[in-house]
């Protein structure tokens, strides 16, 4: 290769490198960025330069030193700048009056409805089923087909599961992190019921850091190992216990936060309910839709009564149209574990016996609202 | 505030200051400086550097003055110099590897038992 042709690969390459060392700048937290971003670019391009007269080893190495540090530079940074917002939220609660501005500090108490994006991402617990349902009903075919190996169909399988997993505690963990917002309460409530259920359920056989689950071990308390290690890294990074003065304060002034918390178990109870029920995807994916429906109305209102009202409109309209459903599906039928054929009237009465029992689960927080408006009326003066 | 170091000062630190003891200098003057001290064995990544350099502002060690140097390049240069804070530190550093060596010599010097 000429030296000429040498000399402009080596200045593409430059370039390239240039662009993606720009893209992991912008990696870094905002202020970071802002106080040493043109600096770092101005440095990193210099050594690029120097770099290329001496080689594509020298290049190489330049770049990969870079990637190497990215990581750990990355996590100093983060961890910095999550302590000194720490500090400045500390700082600004110091200096604010109790009520007036208290929602300024307690992300959940903030006023006006919530951004739709973090409307959408309060829905995603209820449209997750609907959303599943029609991936099904696109990759169904294919296993059938046989176009994908059941081997490699399982690989595929364990690999999004594992995805969601850890995608849902990822949210969790960044819901944590920035002291409960109003979209995180359902997040943090299928995620403490689904550690509860998993408690009792066996595992498949597992090889872990060599100890090894037989097969029908019970996961026991493993199963809040998630939740233990999303809990564990947030509080490594923030060094801090304000989200959880944030999480009290939040449930002490607004009560419907725990409707709302409950509000995230509805989708398992509905699973629960449609148990032995055959092709109840659809059905479901309607139920889901209400309920999520209902959640949108609830990050979108501004009042406490707007709020109550559309988590109790979301769960009564889609137990409502489960109740009709199911009275109207088991009616006259009779499955092998079953001693008798089922009746409309007797499945009616107990949906809506269990029905009952969920909207006083969702409105028991009421009396955390009574009592905190009770402790400020003893705190008012006395007329005379 | 002034901050003295309570414990030794990390490699990084301690060579970042040495370049900025005798004059000030602009980050990338900085890491070619360091890779010279440390005879090759220190080569800072921006990031580290960059690191580096937020904290020891952020203990009034070091400040940004006006790039000394003639900038041939196209791109605005931003240089650091050491403060008194950072001087006094950087000689507490010093004081403290010294009787380090002092130490450790005598103690080789009884040689072994």
């Amino acid at each position: 290769m000429s030296r000429l042709a040498q000399s402009a690969l080596m200045n593409r390459i430059s370039c390239l490198l240039t662009r993606l060392y720009n893209l992991l700048l912008r990696s870094y937290p905002r202020r970071f960025g802002i106080e040493f971003g043109e600096e770092m670019q101005a440095v990193f391009a210099e050594a690029v330069d120097k770099a290329a007269l001496e080689g594509s080893i020298s290049l190489a190495a330049t770049f990969l030193r870079e990637l190497r540090d990215w990581p750990g530079s990355l996590w100093r940074e983060y961890r910095h700048a999550l302590k000194q917002k720490g500090l400045e939220d500390v700082q600004m609660k110091e200096s604010m009056q109790e009520t007036n501005e208290l929602h300024l500090d307690v992300p959940a108490l903030r006023k006006g409805p919530a951004p739709w994006g973090e409307t959408l991402l309060a829905m995603i617990p209820w449209l997750l089923q609907p959303v599943l349902l029609l991936i099904g009903l696109v990759v169904t075919p294919v296993f059938e087909k046989q176009a994908i190996s059941e081997s490699v169909g399982i690989i595929i399988g364990s690999i999004l599961v594992l995805t969601a997993v850890v995608g849902w505690m990822v949210i969790s963990g960044i819901g944590l992190v920035k002291g409960f917002p109003r979209w995180v309460f359902p997040y943090w409530s299928l995620l403490l019921l689904f550690a509860l259920y998993m408690m009792n359920v066996a595992t498949p056989g597992l090889w872990v850091f060599g100890y090894t689950f037989g097969r029908g071990d019970l996961w026991g308390w493993l199963a809040w190992i998630p939740i233990g290690l999303v809990v564990v890294v947030v509080f490594l990074m923030i060094r801090t216990l304000r989200p959880v003065r944030q999480l009290a304060s939040a449930v002490w002034h607004d009560w419907t936060l725990l409707s709302f918390t409950f509000y995230g178990t509805l989708p398992w109870v509905m699973f629960v309910t449609y148990d032995e029920v055959h092709n109840e995807g659809p059905i479901m994916a309607v139920l889901m839709s209400l309920l999520s429906i209902g959640a949108l109305l609830y990050m979108r209102s501004t009042k406490t009564w707007q709020r109550a009202t559309s988590l109790l409109g979301g769960l009564s309209l889609a137990w409502v149209i489960a109740t009709l459903n199911l009275a109207n599906y088991w009616s006259g039928r009779q499955e092998s574990w079953m001693t008798r054929p089922g009746n409309w009237a007797e499945t009616a009465i107990s949906m809506t016996i269990a029905g009952g029992v969920l909207v006083i689960v969702l409105l028991a927080p009421f009396v955390l609202g009574i009592i905190n408006i009770l402790s400020r009326t003893k705190h008012l003066p006395r007329a005379n | 505030m002034e901050t003295m170091p309570t414990s030794p000062l990390t490699e990084a630190t301690l060579f970042i200051l040495l370049s900025l003891s005798p004059a000030p200098k602009h980050g990338y003057a900085i890491m070619k400086d360091v890779q010279v001290l440390s005879e090759g064995r220190i080569i800072f990544s921006t990031g580290t550097l960059y690191g580096a350099i937020r904290r020891l502002l952020e203990q009034g060690w070091i400040e940004r003055v006006n790039d000394p140097q003639p900038n041939t390049t196209s791109r605005e240069r931003k240089a650091y110099a050491l403060t008194e804070q950072g001087r006094r530190a950087l000689n507490t550093e010093i004081g403290r590897l010294k009787k380090l060596v002092i130490v450790a010599k005598w103690r080789m010097a009884e040689g072994p038992s």
